[in-house]
């Protein structure tokens, strides 16, 4: 058990450090954790790396995302002063578009399913 | 005896267990009280930033260890990458709804930011900050760390799209009778990330399973628009 989860680690640390030399040759500045997440993907859709492979350690990741993210919050906590005289605004810009976005995505994805199968509707006469 | 404490704190142990320590906590507590505003990370943020305070323990000391956490952002954002693979048959039959959804949903998030940031008047590091504000928090922080923003205003943002609209999208919902699985799980996943993701598991399978997806397509998204900028 315990070599299965070394193992397993290992294999994630590799895609992360694979994901780091691929943004380093990148002419753009684009972000590691995303290569990393690209890479993952596409060696798991291409069978290159198969889901038991990772498996329990990537659950343990899942699961507890958020552990990583608790001293980026207390860094927060120590920096609301940045938002001094702007706070108002910030939730206003904040709130507003967080709601515009959700209908807006809604909207566009019905749109799209319509779309769809308008077009399918006209190419299964054609076929007829 | 208060020499012996202070350095103490200033152990990297220190941060490292406060900040391990207080996540379970938070877990535990999150798992017991079933609402959005009980969550594990904000509750373990309650508790280590009072801790800091109430015995005057400097931030930087904290850092020491709580870096070392930090360091995991990448291996576990990654794991969208399983979370993904893991969702290929819906993302594989609603392909273009979701793309394109998410899209256009990320365009909608980034454009409403500059014109309200405009029209407030806010300053330019402000927009920056604000700019990635929906997608999940790794990534928001690469793109506006990326553009010049500011890590911690961009966290703050994050932070309050995924708490207020796992509580403000269910009423827009129950309000304008939006009835469509898949639009809805897109919508969650796009404007509200991974803590979105969570309200949308409890509302229907299909809902959480695309919102999922959602957020990894809809970062990618986010990350592709912003290149241009």
């Amino acid at each position: 058990m315990n070599m299965k989860i070394l193992k397993q680690l290992t294999l994630i640390l590799a895609i992360c450090l694979a994901a780091e030399a691929l943004v380093a040759f990148l002419p753009f500045a684009f972000p590691s954790s995303v290569a990393a997440i690209l890479i993952l993907a596409i060696l798991l859709g291409a069978k290159l790396l198969k889901e038991q492979q990772i498996q329990e350690t990537a659950d343990f990741m899942l699961k507890n995302m958020a552990l990583v993210f608790v001293p980026l919050a207390v860094g927060m906590v120590e920096d609301l002063e940045l938002l001094k005289g702007q706070a108002a605004g910030f939730l206003i810009v904040v709130g507003i578009s967080l709601i515009l976005t959700f209908l807006g995505t809604y909207g566009t994805v019905r749109l799209v399913q319509k779309c769809m199968s308008r077009l399918m509707k006209k190419g299964g006469k054609k076929h007829e | 005896m208060s020499k012996v404490f202070y350095d103490l704190c200033a152990n990297p142990f220190f941060g490292l267990f406060l900040t391990v320590g207080s996540f379970y906590i938070g877990d535990l507590v999150a798992k017991k009280v079933k609402s959005p505003l009980a969550n594990s990370l904000l509750i373990a943020m309650i508790i280590c930033v009072a801790v800091l305070k109430l015995f005057h323990i400097p931030y930087e000391d904290y850092m020491k260890g709580a870096q070392y956490v930090t360091f995991f952002l990448v291996p576990v954002t990654a794991m969208l990458g399983l979370s993904i693979y893991r969702q290929r048959k819906v993302l594989k039959e609603e392909f273009f709804p979701i793309v394109i959804g998410c899209l256009g949903g990320s365009l909608l998030s980034m454009g409403s930011t500059v014109i309200l940031c405009r029209m407030l008047a806010l300053h330019s590091e402000m927009l920056y900050s604000l700019f990635p504000k929906s997608v999940t928090t790794a990534i928001a922080i690469d793109v506006s760390t990326q553009l010049g923003g500011l890590k911690s205003v961009t966290m703050m943002a994050v932070v309050i799209c995924g708490t207020a609209g796992a509580i403000l999208h269910p009423i827009i919902i129950r309000m304008l009778r939006l009835k469509d699985p898949v639009a809805i799980g897109v919508a969650f996943g796009t404007a509200s990330h991974a803590v979105g993701t969570a309200k949308a598991l409890e509302i229907g399978e299909v809902e959480g399973a695309v919102s999922g997806v959602a957020v990894g397509v809809a970062g990618i998204c986010t990350v592709m628009i912003a290149l241009f900028i």
